[in-house]
């Protein structure tokens, strides 16, 4: 048995391809985008406190409302906490594919607002470089949901 | 083991169509929903409606409860109606002590068990310290093969 386990990590060993050029970049540039997205939650999240970045009103008028809805009913405080806690999490490396799916509906809802309803180059490049970097990420860590994918459990 | 099953198949069912329900009444009005009494969860539902997130909702329930129903890609399923299943309990935490509660409480303690009862499908997600495993990295395919 133990024979048969070396044999098929050697065997494993030397069937891998050595890692190229394109992983060599890849790999840094994901830890770069986990980074990025990481600092852009926590920012975003932290700053409903403490407003050390500007928070502009939206021009759209169903974004107003979206907004004021989500403050009224408290629901924004949880979306915070939400953002603080998965940008946490990926600045650190710590539950990164669990983190990823919970902000999923939240990244949904910031492209949808701001690519959507706002429509302004600000709106496009905040929300559509979440979007991306989120999906980005999602596909670096695709294997990891492969649970999730089984059509018959 | 065995007793649990069947409770977990009758749960999954019992969400499915009261998902699928919730989803078809939207488009089909054969039931009337239970009026909203706090001013801001009635605002927070008309805010969604407006920008047009509300059908999107209703339609995710739709196929959220025929996969529960159907089982097909079940822990999905799940994952993808919690957001919603939280939603409404903390809109239904501003209703006071009714029946708001009561559903807003069902909704996410059907979705825990099932959770629960699929726990086994989530255990990768929930890896601290997770590599990354890229679809592009051979290495990790011939790994996988392998072991």
């Amino acid at each position: 048995m133990a024979f048969h386990h070396a044999f098929t990590g050697a065997d494993a060993r030397h069937l891998a391809p050595r890692q190229g050029k394109g992983q060599m970049i890849l790999r840094p540039m994901i830890t770069g985008l986990r980074l990025f997205l990481a600092l852009d939650l926590l920012l975003n999240g932290v700053n409903f406190w403490l407003h050390f970045l500007p928070i502009t009103t939206p021009a759209s008028i169903a974004a107003r409302e979206l907004m004021q809805g989500l403050v009224v009913s408290g629901l924004f405080n949880f979306v915070k906490y939400i953002e603080i806690a998965t940008g946490l999490m990926l600045l650190f490396n710590r539950y990164v594919p669990l983190a990823l799916i919970a902000m999923l509906p939240l990244t949904v809802v910031i492209f949808w607002v701001d690519c959507v309803l706002i429509r302004t180059l600000e709106g496009f490049l905040f929300g559509g470089t979440t979007a991306v970097v989120h999906v980005a990420l999602m596909f670096a860590y695709l294997r990891h949901y492969r649970g999730l994918l089984i059509a018959r459990a | 083991v065995t007793l649990m099953r069947y409770v977990a198949v009758f749960v999954r069912y019992y969400f499915g169509l009261h998902c699928l329900a919730s989803g078809a009444n939207y488009y089909l009005h054969f039931s009337k929903t239970g009026k909203m009494l706090d001013p801001a969860t009635i605002m927070f539902q008309q805010s969604i409606e407006m920008i047009g997130i509300y059908p999107g909702i209703k339609t995710l329930e739709l196929v959220v409860g025929l996969c529960l129903v159907l089982n097909i890609f079940v822990p999905l399923a799940l994952i993808l109606e919690f957001p919603v299943s939280v939603t409404i309990f903390v809109l239904a935490l501003y209703q006071g002590w009714n029946i708001h509660l009561l559903t807003g409480f069902k909704e996410v303690a059907l979705n825990a068990f099932l959770f629960a009862a699929y726990a086994g499908y989530y255990l990768q997600i929930l890896k601290p310290r997770a590599e990354q495993k890229p679809l592009w990295d051979s290495a990790v395919i011939a790994k996988g093969i392998a072991s």
